[in-house]
């Protein structure tokens, strides 16, 4: 479980969150909307202890918690490496890398096989396309078996019958792996069905009670 | 060749060398930092300056010199995260500027050594410590190289993953520091900047996985090490400079022959999703 009492932070005179309590049950499977700006990525950057809050306090009691961030964020562009070496990075833990490699390699084997990625695992990752690179990255994310999962629109410049497949391997994940999950996303599709929906407005952050259809987001 | 000491203890540190500073620059590469070699360099040329000029050893002065910019380096970048170049191009001109201000009050000829190497004239502590910083950068490497792969992918996602990101780039900035410093009295300062980019550059044109560039980086600047110091010996030439041109060769042969590579290695890809 993860807690956000009471969480403020700001940058330099500007308020980004105000006075925010928020709470990630265990195998929960949570949505976090709101317009650009509102927010939603520094509170993710909270939650994963990326950032600290000016104010508050957040407690976590997940043992593994994974991340996808938006492609911008990384220097996956820059870097030689192909897919599988990108799947498997997923698995490193604070142990050396030849210990358990069969099975770390296995895992990744599964993964790839799950995301259909045969083909392409030998590639060079910067010569994928976006969407590619974006099922190449849930799947790493995915590889250390986390017990929550933060993705930050994760469907960006995927196609439709990708983004299927990949809404309902979560979903499959989720309930099979009793892994929590938090998704930042602007589809009011990807919104249904899940455990809580958040609003993130103008700093602040609400529950959504009515049906999702109604929320402009 | 052989038969003159100076000359295997020459390849004995170019070999070394030639194995630590493509390590230690590819991340230096990736990070977009390329350039802190040059600044690095440069700030071992001030160092110098500043043991000629004191009186001091100028190996340790050198080395002093190099961890202190580095630590500046880092200071800067964090203060200009989107432009980390900045550091780099801060810390080049100052060292620059106090090396050229205190070279006049140094031992002219000496100060030309560093600024060009003398592989061919290695004392003894420049040998152990060539010997020590490769052990432990090998080892470094070796122990750390999926976390350092991770860091290198992302920042973000290494640290949710636990990996404590500052602390390997705090000393693999220092590590980098270090063998700068040493390599700049054997190989030249002006040269070192040279070894940590161009073996990464040339072999980054054949956009192989990370394990086969770091690989190939090792092995293209084993080649300009070896070749370039067997050129100088018959040619005449200075030992550095040549090693330079080798490895600039080596860029220039890998970046003629990439449409080749490329297109063979599609016709390859193409036969096996045929199959």
């Amino acid at each position: 479980m993860i807690e956000l009492k009471n969480v403020s932070f700001s940058f330099e005179e500007d308020k980004i969150l105000d006075n925010i309590s928020l709470v990630i049950q265990d195998e929960s499977y949570i949505g976090l909307v709101g317009e650009n700006g509102s927010g939603k990525t520094t509170l993710i950057r909270i939650i994963l202890g990326l950032l600290k809050p000016v104010k508050g306090m957040v407690t976590n009691n997940f043992r593994k918690v994974s991340y996808v961030s938006q492609t911008s964020d990384n220097r996956e562009y820059s870097l030689p490496c192909t897919v599988s070496e990108v799947i498997l990075s997923g698995t490193i833990d604070s142990g050396f890398w030849f210990i358990g490699r069969k099975e770390k390699r296995q895992k990744c084997d599964e993964l790839i096989k799950l995301f259909s990625l045969e083909k392409i695992k030998n590639r060079n990752f910067s010569e994928l396309s976006g969407g590619q690179r974006q099922k190449v990255k849930i799947a790493r994310a995915l590889a250390s078996s986390p017990n929550l999962l933060v993705l930050d629109e994760p469907y960006t410049g995927i196609d439709s019958d990708s983004h299927e497949m990949i809404a309902n391997l979560l979903k499959t994940y989720h309930k099979k792996n009793k892994m929590a999950v938090l998704i930042i996303t602007h589809d009011k599709c990807d919104l249904h069905g899940l455990d809580n929906v958040y609003l993130a407005k103008s700093g602040r952050v609400e529950k959504i009670k009515e049906d999702i259809d109604h929320v402009s987001i | 060749m052989f038969q003159y000491k100076f000359m295997v203890i020459a390849f004995i540190v170019a070999i070394l060398l030639g194995i630590s500073l493509p390590l230690l620059g590819t991340t230096a590469v990736y990070k977009r930092l390329s350039m802190s070699g040059d600044a690095l360099a440069h700030s071992s040329l001030a160092g110098v300056a500043i043991g000629l000029a004191s009186g001091l050893n100028p190996l340790i002065t050198s080395m002093i010199s190099c961890v202190v910019a580095f630590l500046i380096i880092e200071f800067i970048r964090r203060k200009f995260q989107k432009f980390s170049e900045i550091s780099v191009a801060v810390v080049l001109s100052f060292a620059l500027g106090l090396a050229g201000i205190l070279s006049n009050a140094s031992n002219v000829s000496n100060f030309d050594s560093y600024l060009f190497g003398s592989i061919l004239l290695v004392n003894d502590l420049e040998l152990y410590l060539v010997i020590a910083f490769t052990i432990v950068t090998v080892l470094f490497f070796f122990f750390l190289y999926d976390k350092i792969f991770l860091s290198l992918y992302s920042e973000d996602e290494a640290k949710v993953q636990g990996l404590k990101v500052n602390v390997l780039n705090f000393f693999e900035s220092l590590l980098l520091s270090l063998v700068v410093a040493v390599s700049a009295k054997t190989i030249g300062s002006l040269v070192v900047s040279s070894m940590i980019v161009l073996p990464i550059a040339a072999a980054l044109v054949l956009k192989l996985s990370y394990k086969k560039t770091l690989f190939l980086s090792i092995a293209l600047s084993l080649i300009s090490m070896i070749g370039g110091l067997v050129i100088s010996y018959y040619a005449g030439t200075r030992s550095g400079a040549t090693i330079v041109m080798v490895a600039t060769g080596e860029l220039v042969l890998l970046l003629l022959s990439s449409p080749i590579v490329s297109h063979f290695k599609k016709k390859n890809s193409s036969l096996k999703l045929n199959d």
